[in-house]
């Protein structure tokens, strides 16, 4: 999407939110529809699961609509509820998670990493070496989903939505170092489990 | 004193500059592989990390429609919810009014019995005596609308204190 295009999506949201300010309700309605795929996506490459995805983003719209009187447009509002609803996935895996046994580790699984020691590609490759689109996105589908829910995280809300170290930091609660020690691993990790596909690029 | 990892990652980011960026670069060249090979990862990861933000999927969301009326079904229940408590007050309030009208009614149109007028001068509220060796009692009988001071322990009774 261009820039000006961008820009008047981003006009066309706050009419709406004003709209639903006054308690229009179909004007909700079309916010959810013009939000529902990214939003959706956005929730399922976290919790890669379609029905807790399907729950989490329509948990995730109703807290936006529960708390549309407070949304002053000073940021736009797909990037608002974006927030939103990356935090009603985050609180939903940190819930999981406390039910289940066990300290998470960052270097698991990855221990004697050295910066190119184990993702340093091989030569070039020929054209019938190389992956095709499809072929790629159930690679990089499958590399997300083999990731611990932490590393997800970082990498989807670093490498996907580009947000920035703190602002991670704010979302899942963990400390800058934390997030940034995270990335490091995780990165090794989706480098690792993508070799061949990263080769192929 | 970030660590190795905070730095690497910062580094890869291209957010380490001045002396902390020479720094790190110095120790990477230290490392196995050298920074040479450091420089390399971070510029497969590039790709890939543009690869990731283009090709990274996710199912299509199916039923949308269906998707957009649960959510609108769970805003209406929202809202009876947050209804509730002023149907409750208004219940509440109600049941207030309807009471203060029928007390209102029972102390106007219901006759009350009048207290009974009795043909004593004087009514005994309470017997106190000072002399421990006395002992008095108001005993009455509401059959007979009768009512006696027994006084126990008394010589005489004065003159002065009898009854007219």
């Amino acid at each position: 999407m261009s820039e000006q295009n961008q820009a008047a999506a981003a006009e066309e949201d706050l009419a709406l939110v004003r709209l639903c300010q006054d308690g229009d309700r179909e004007a909700f309605n079309r916010l959810v529809t013009r939000h529902r795929q990214r939003a959706f996506a956005m929730i399922y490459q976290i919790v890669r699961d379609e029905q807790d995805a399907w729950d989490l983003a329509q948990e995730g719209f109703l807290k936006a609509w529960k708390s549309m009187g407070r949304f002053r447009g000073e940021s736009a509002f797909g990037t608002w509820l974006h927030r939103i609803l990356s935090n009603v996935a985050i609180d939903w895996l940190r819930r999981r998670r406390g039910s289940q046994v066990g300290e998470f580790d960052d270097s698991r699984g990855i221990s004697g990493v050295e910066p190119g020691a184990l993702t340093v590609p091989r030569a070039e490759l020929g054209p019938s070496e190389r992956l095709s689109d499809q072929e790629l996105r159930v690679r990089m589908d499958e590399a997300l989903g083999k990731l611990s829910e932490e590393h997800r995280v970082v990498i989807v809300l670093r490498e996907i939505q580009g947000l920035e170290y703190q602002e991670i930091a704010t979302r899942t609660g963990a400390s800058l170092g934390t997030v940034m020690s995270r990335l490091f691993y995780a990165r090794k990790k989706l480098q690792t489990l993508l070799k061949d596909v990263y080769e192929s690029l | 004193m970030k660590a190795f990892e905070e730095k690497f990652t910062a580094w890869m980011d291209g957010q380490l500059a001045g002396r902390e960026l020479e720094e790190f670069e110095r120790e990477l060249q230290r490392r196995e592989g050298g920074l040479a090979a450091a420089e390399k990862e971070r510029t497969v990861f590039k790709s890939l990390s543009a690869a990731l933000k283009r090709h990274a999927s996710a199912p299509e969301l199916e039923f949308p429609e269906v998707f957009n009326q649960q959510i609108l079904d769970r805003m209406e229940s929202v809202r009876e919810r947050r209804t509730v408590p002023w149907r409750l007050r208004w219940l509440v309030w109600a049941g207030v009014g309807c009471l203060a009208v029928a007390a209102g009614l029972y102390q106007t149109l219901i006759p009350k019995p009048h207290p009974v007028q009795g043909s004593y001068w004087a009514e005994v509220k309470s017997v106190r005596v000072a002399d421990p060796s006395l002992w008095a009692e108001p005993v009455s009988t509401s059959g007979e609308e009768v009512t006696l001071i027994w006084i126990d322990g008394l010589d005489y009774l004065p003159e002065s204190y009898a009854l007219r």
